[in-house]
Order: structure tokens, then C-alpha cells, then sequence
């Protein structure tokens, strides 16, 4: 049995942030849970992937956020526990159907998980989706550490339930990506099937019925404030080691992981004032009774939070409307940044600069200083496209069809690391989805061919759509759709496309040349990318056709395929270099750039261990001085 | 304690730590780690946070407060310094991985010699030939478990062999128990070579 699925409450275990909530999601009864892949909360959905079934809990990956969030969703209004889950760009995607079911609310409960990324560490942007509680008007809640993420899931499904509101559940990188232990609670079977209660007046939103909802809700928040007021998640902690002498009363109001990196300052060094810590683990409606005190029994408050300047502006807001004189000191006075994460010494810093600012200077001791001083330069290690990787082939068989002269608008996926040297292609690139719609804009205005890139699982996600639109539009491009059959970058989940679905059952698989087909595409040739000669015929093709034409690139991901071939107990063929062959042009290394290949001198050589038998360096070489090792070679 | 780990996508750094971590547990140590996960596994910076006993608070360790670094690549331990304490451990794996763009004359790899002597002004390291020696007990896999050893034989974890032990088996297939112990082995061996070595140019 899966760790995760143990009915033995008090037991602790070690586990990932993303897996806490995952067994918390488990306890709470969830009936129906629905994702898209996306990091910081990919593996939310690898362990449910593995876990649902045998847990009676109905889960699918979706194919994009916005029907995840419209399959949960619907359980939820009908009654049932429900949960989906997704990075905070996704919320974007699913934000149509968010905002307006605030307004009908549900009936069972039911959590969104918004899993934001501050500090980019795998995202396009660092949004701050607090807001999206505020600018919907449903409770959100925010832990710090695994095992408060567990408690606080059954607290938002009791709030969910209480109120009959969706409750966003806002998690940072740091809190999905910690390891700590949490204690097994009892597990709440799932629900049987439910009989659909009907509520047109409240469930659909035609004008009229909004109106009235959105009065509901207007009524809900006073109510939902309350309830933050008392929440036993939002509490006042008074340092172990507390300065008692100071003369200085500090208040310092935080959430998340910001919280554990205030506690982690005040534990290693005395700020020479009294300080108290007010900790919010419920931020949506934010407690104006409970701040407003805090501030009123503290000379100096710090707003301490990753990401914009939420708790600040409210807070700072409050106090001036209740006319309390406490100065509050954030990031919009400079002593805290807005961008990137936060970390112990970016909490000190602004704490010592905030308490500079009025006048009194904090003894930091010198901490043991190492004399590094950086002469050695760094250089960094940008991720690359793995060795066997089938979208090297692809790209490398395109520059030889573009001759360099095309613009390349690009996607989200793996294949965006194309990007870097030296296949270095990729000019524009937004969101999900977004090649299609932008290479259709590109081919109406530059003078060269448009080729966009789009991986399979994007395809399914929000490719569809501009795919239709350039068709019906007549935009004359090439859509190259790299098909690896896999969401390969989030790891390796299954798609529309594959013969698989959620829970783990055989699925019907969806063929995208057959979409694309059926889309009045015109122009539909599948390749496999690992054959140069023949990929680049393609993209020749493609590029003289007039009009919107699909290249289908498709070889199934490299370390998928290493996976499966090692679970087969089956042994690779790996490449080698002939050093009489080889001319050292440097052709290999320096246009195709597999980091298998490997340099002593002028001389190339291929690392066996890290070879993968794609086979596409043979091609590549222009002198055949790279191949498979003979048998019984080296 | 706070340790950091770190190495290139493919490492095993994530692996590694979380046996650690698990190992902790065995031994009612507390414990909380600080991962990256996402774009790590191409070939990328990899670096992970293990925080034991009072200091498991925050997942990421303050500036100049790490007791041990465990480093599975020469460039990768270089890019941790800022975060160790003075005389802090470092366990590194002699082996370069050199990223695609040096080879493309985009960067330059700096001499090993160089960053070994620059760690070693202001640490305590030791460098052991971790692959090599996972190559001899079976496979290139294990260069994490050959770390583990050494770093288990340098005394400097609170945690116990048999814990250690334990966390590795819980984690690898059963017919790889044997190789893997192995490589476990040879790990403690290395740094009591190499703790004799020091012994005799002093």
C-alpha cells in the first residue's frame, strides 16, 4: 500500500509539501479531483495518478486548467468533496469559470490549490494570485509548513462547506517543494453518487440570477471576515527567545513561507526590541479587527510577504481608516523587494533597514565570515535539451530547411529550451498556447517564413484554438507540432493523446493528425525527427505550401524512453567516434551539440554513460566518423 | 545542522537527500528539506537544503550557515561557498560534468586545481573519486551512494550507519541492494584513505 493511503492516524511520515496536501486531499474525502500538470504542483497530480484509484477518488488529468477547475467544480455543485489543482498561471487559464463561481458558490466542498512560483523557478512570470481571492471575494487560505498545509486543507473544506464558497488554497514553491513530517489523520471515505438537486436561480448565471448572487456573496464576505477574526490559523507568536527589556514594541505580520523565515531571524538574533509576530494563515477576507489590534499594541509594524505588497496595502488601509497612528513599514518604503523569493538573510535585511529608518541601529553580530571572494569565476549551467532528446533532430533538421532565415514563435515545454545555443530558436513566446495565435499575427507583418513550435500536451491544452483560427483566417505559417508523447517537462504525464487516462485506465487516445485534419489543416505530414533527411524534407514542404500547414514531429521522449527500455531489462546500442574518420570540423559539437559529446583537445568523443542511441549524430557528421559501437568494441 | 547538496540534473542530489532525510526520521531527528525540482533534471544547477534538529525551520539555509556541504560536481561546490561556514565539510566528487556551453567555447570551465586549492583555504574537504568508484561497484548510478558513505564515515551527521543503511535500501530495487551497499562501503573506505593520506603529509 502507497504510504499516503495508511489508515493508521498518528503515524508520522516524512514527505514532500505536495504530497501532505495530496494525503490531506485523501482524508477530507475528496470525491473528484482534476489537474494540468503544472510545476510547483506537478506532483499533486503524479501521486494521485498513482493513488486515486485504489483511494475511490475519481481523478483526471484535464486537458487545461480551466475544465479541471469546470469538472471539479461541478462535483462541488453537486454536492460532493472536490479539489483541483494548479500552478498559478493556470489559474489565469481557469479564471473565467473562478470568477463567477463565487457567485453561485458550491455545495460540497471545494479547494482550488494555486501553486505560485516567486522567483521564476520554473515559470513565466511571479504573479501574485492573492489577488484573485480578493478580486473574486472567496476565503483564501496560505500555509507555511507541511503539516499546517494537511491541517488547513480540512479547515478550507470545513470553511468551503461552512459558507458554501470554493476556497483558494494559495502555496508558494517553497512550501510545495519542502520535505517534512506530517502525522496521518483519519481518513473520510469518499462520496457515493449524489441526487442533482436543482437551483437554476443560483446555478445559472444568466443576468439576472447574477445580480442576485453577486448580492449573496457581498453578504458572505462580513461573514467570511468574522470567521478569519477567530480562525485558529490566525494567531499572535511571541518568539522563544523574546527580548523583554526593549523599548521598542515591534509587530511584524507575515504569511506562508515568509513566516518561518521571520521566526528563523528572531530566533538567531536579539533586534533589541519586543517583538511579536501576528501569523495569517487565513488572508482572504483579511481580519481587520485582528490586525487593527496588533498594530494598536505595537509601535512599529513590518508587513513581512514574498510577491506584491497585499497584506501592506490592506493593513496600512485599515489603520487609516480606524485613525491608529502605528507606522506600518513594507515594501512600498523600500525596505522589502517585490521580486524573487525570500530567504532568512532578505527578511534581516529589511527588518534591520526598517528599523534604521526610524533611528535605531541593530547590533547583527558578524557572523563568521569566509574569505570567499569570487575570483574564480562561475560560469553558469542553463538546462539543456537532453542527450537523444527528439526535439534536437527536429530543430536541427529545421535550420538546415530555414537556412536560419525564419522567425520562430515559440511554446511552453521542454522544447523551449531550444532557445539556447546553439540551435538558438524561439523569438517569441508568451503562454500556453500561444505560438499559433502569435505566428499567425507574425505571418501577416514580417518578411520571412513563420515556423511555430507547440509541444503535444500544449496542443491539447490551448493549442486547438488558434490552430482554427489560423485556418479559417488563411494565416500562412508552419505550426510544428513536437510530439514526444508525453507532458514531458512537468514528468512525463499522460495527454489526450495517449492510451491512458488519470486513474491509470486504458483511454481512447486522441491522434493530433487527425485533429489537425479535421480542422481543415491542409497541409498535415507526421515525421519521426530522429531521420534527419526526411524531417527536413517535411519542413521543406511545409514552408512552400501557402497557407497553414502542420509538421508533426514525433519520437517519444528520450528519458521515457530509457525508462521503458531499462524496465524491459533491454540494453542500448551506444554511438562512438572514429578518430581516423573524424576531421575534428567541429560540426558535431558546435551545431548540434549533444551533451553526450565531449572534447580532449581537438579530438570528439562521445560519453557512453550519458549516450542515449538516438542515432541522429551519424547523420549529422559529415565525414561518418560517428556511429554505433561495433560489437564487441570497446 | 544544515547541510547543502548539490550537483548537476541527473546527480541524484534530490535522491540523496531525501534518504538522508529519511534517515533522520529513523532516528527521531527533526528534519526539513528545501528541493528545486522543474527545469533541474536538464542538465541544469541542482541544490537541495537539509536542515536537522533545531535549525528545521525555513527551507533554505541563511548565508554563512552551513556545517556540511555534500558536492557531486567540482563547478557545482564552487557556486555554494557563500553559503558555508568557516571550516565547514565538504565532501565533493572529483568528477567534472562539463555543460554544453563550454564545449561550444561560450564559457570556460575553470581549472579543477583551482577550485580545489580555493575550497580549501577557508573548508574542510575532501575530495574523493565518487564515479569512478560507483563505476567500480557496479554502475555510474551509484556515485550517490558512494558519497553517502564517505559522508557517513566522516562522523559529521548525527545519524547512525544502520539508519543510513536502512533509508538506502527502502529507496533502491532489491536485486541492486548488494551493488549498492557496496558502493556504500567504498565510500567509507575512500574517506579513511583519505583521512590516513592527510594523517601522513602532517
Amino acid at each position: 500500500m502507497h504510504p499516503l493511503l495508511e489508515d493508521k492516524p498518528g503515524k508520522k511520515i516524512l514527505v514532500l509539501g505536495n504530497e501532505a496536501i495530496t494525503r490531506a486531499a485523501i482524508e477530507a474525502g475528496v470525491t473528484v479531483a482534476a489537474t494540468y500538470p503544472g510545476t510547483p504542483s506537478s506532483e499533486i497530480g503524479n501521486t494521485l495518478h498513482k493513488i486515486a484509484k485504489e483511494a475511490g477518488m475519481y481523478f483526471e488529468f484535464s486537458t487545461n486548467e480551466k475544465v479541471a477547475f469546470e469538472t471539479a467544480a461541478a462535483a462541488a455543485v453537486a454536492g460532493v468533496r472536490a479539489f483541483s489543482f494548479m500552478k498559478h498561471v493556470g489559474l489565469n487559464v481557469a479564471a473565467d469559470a473562478f470568477m463567477t463561481l463565487a457567485y453561485t458558490g458550491v455545495r460540497g466542498g471545494f479547494v482550488i490549490l494555486t501553486a505560485d512560483d516567486p522567483g521564476c523557478h520554473s515559470s513565466q512570470n511571479e504573479q501574485d494570485n492573492r489577488y484573485f481571492a480578493k478580486m473574486s471575494g472567496v476565503p483564501m487560505v496560505e500555509p507555511s509548513s507541511p503539516e499546517e498545509a494537511r491541517k488547513m486543507m480540512h479547515y478550507a473544506y470545513e470553511i468551503s462547506e461552512k459558507f458554501e464558497e470554493p476556497v483558494l488554497f494559495r502555496t508558494t514553491t517553497r512550501m510545495n517543494h519542502v520535505r517534512g513530517v506530517i502525522e496521518l489523520g483519519e481518513i473520510r471515505p469518499p462520496s457515493e453518487r449524489v441526487h442533482f438537486e436543482k437551483d437554476p436561480g443560483r446555478f445559472v448565471t444568466i443576468p439576472s440570477n447574477a445580480r442576485k448572487r453577486h448580492l449573496v456573496l457581498l453578504d458572505l464576505i462580513p461573514r467570511m471576515r468574522d470567521e478569519a477574526e477567530v480562525s485558529p490559523f490566525n494567531r499572535v507568536v511571541v518568539p522563544e527567545k523574546m527580548n523583554t527589556t526593549g523599548d521598542i514594541r515591534l509587530g511584524l505580520i507575515t504569511s506562508g513561507v515568509s513566516f518561518n523565515y521571520v521566526m528563523e531571524v528572531l530566533n538567531n538574533i536579539d533586534l533589541g526590541v519586543q517583538v511579536r509576530v501576528l501569523k495569517l494563515g487565513m488572508t482572504a477576507p483579511l481580519p481587520e479587527d485582528l490586525i487593527s489590534e496588533f498594530c494598536l499594541e505595537n509601535d512599529l509594524v513590518l508587513t513581512i510577504e514574498e510577491g506584491e505588497a497585499y497584506l501592506e496595502e490592506f493593513t496600512k488601509t485599515i489603520l487609516k481608516e480606524r485613525n491608529i497612528p502605528t507606522q506600518v513599514l513594507g515594501k512600498r518604503d523600500g525596505h522589502f523587494p517585490i521580486p524573487n523569493e525570500y530567504n532568512p538573510d532578505i527578511v534581516l535585511k529589511g527588518i534591520t533597514s526598517a528599523l534604521d529608518s526610524i533611528g535605531r541601529k541593530v547590533d547583527v553580530p558578524e557572523t563568521e565570515k569566509v574569505d570567499w571572494d569570487g575570483s574564480i569565476p562561475e560560469p553558469p549551467r542553463p538546462p539543456v535539451l537532453c542527450p537523444g532528446c527528439p526535439h534536437r533532430g527536429t530543430y536541427f533538421a529545421l535550420k538546415r530547411a530555414t537556412k536560419g532565415k525564419a522567425v520562430y514563435p515559440t511554446d511552453i515545454g521542454c522544447y523551449t529550451l531550444g532557445i539556447m545555443p546553439p540551435q538558438s530558436v524561439g523569438d517569441v513566446l508568451i503562454c500556453m498556447g500561444s505560438s499559433a495565435g502569435s505566428a499567425g499575427g507574425l505571418s501577416r507583418v514580417v518578411d520571412e517564413p513563420v515556423i511555430a513550435f507547440m509541444g503535444d500536451s500544449t496542443f491539447f491544452h490551448t493549442g486547438i484554438p488558434p490552430l482554427v483560427n489560423a485556418v479559417h483566417n488563411g494565416h500562412d505559417f508552419v505550426l510544428n507540432i513536437m510530439d514526444n508523447s508525453t507532458t514531458a517537462m512537468t514528468g512525463h504525464q499522460p495527454h489526450p493523446g495517449l492510451p491512458i487516462d488519470g486513474l491509470g485506465d486504458p483511454a481512447i487516445a486522441i491522434s493530433i493528425e487527425k485533429v489537425c485534419k479535421g480542422l481543415g489543416v491542409q497541409f498535415v505530414k507526421t515525421v519521426n525527427p530522429l531521420n534527419i533527411k526526411e524531417t527536413q524534407k517535411a519542413f521543406e514542404e511545409a514552408m512552400a505550401f501557402k497557407g497553414t500547414s502542420v509538421v508533426i514531429t514525433k519520437s517519444p521522449c528520450a528519458l521515457l524512453l530509457d525508462r521503458n527500455l531499462r524496465k524491459a531489462g533491454k540494453k542500448r546500442v551506444k554511438y562512438t567516434v572514429d578518430q581516423e574518420k573524424c576531421r575534428k570540423c567541429d560540426v558535431c559539437t558546435k551545431t548540434f551539440a549533444c551533451p553526450a559529446f565531449y572534447k580532449i583537445g581537438d579530438d570528439h568523443y562521445i560519453d557512453p554513460d550519458q549516450c542515449f542511441s538516438c542515432g541522429v549524430c551519424e547523420q549529422v557528421c559529415p565525414f561518418g566518423a560517428m556511429g554505433p559501437i561495433p560489437e564487441g568494441g570497446e | 545542522m544544515n547541510v547543502i547538496l548539490c550537483g548537476v540534473g541527473g546527480n541524484g542530489v534530490v535522491l540523496t537527500t531525501r534518504i538522508i532525510a529519511e534517515a533522520a526520521l529513523r532516528d527521531g531527528i527533526k528534519v526539513r528539506v528545501g528541493e528545486v525540482h522543474g527545469l533541474a533534471m536538464r542538465g541544469g544547477t541542482v541544490v537541495s537544503h537539509l536542515r536537522l534538529g533545531s535549525d528545521a525551520k525555513g527551507v533554505l539555509v541563511p548565508l554563512r550557515k552551513a556545517d556540511i556541504l555534500l558536492a557531486f560536481e567540482p563547478l557545482e561546490a564552487l557556486r555554494q561557498m557563500r553559503f558555508l561556514k568557516r571550516g565547514a565539510k565538504v565532501i565533493l566528487n572529483n568528477q567534472t560534468y562539463v555543460g554544453v556551453d563550454a564545449h561550444l567555447g561560450l564559457s570556460k570551465y575553470p581549472e579543477v586545481c583551482d577550485i580545489l586549492e580555493k575550497i580549501e583555504a577557508a573548508q574542510d574537504i575532501v575530495d574523493v573519486p565518487a564515479s569512478r568508484l560507483a563505476i567500480e561497484s557496479g554502475s555510474v548510478i551509484m556515485t550517490n551512494v558512494v558519497m553517502l558513505g564517505c559522508l557517513s564515515a566522516s562522523k559529521e551527521l548525527p545519524i547512525s550507519r544502520d539508519s543510513l543503511i536502512d533509508a538506502i535500501k527502502s529507496r533502491v530495487p532489491p536485486l541492486m541492494i548488494d551493488s549498492n551497499i557496496k558502493a556504500f562501503e567504498l565510500g567509507e573506505k575512500a574517506f579513511q584513505d583519505w583521512e590516513k593520506n592527510v594523517v601522513c603529509q602532517a
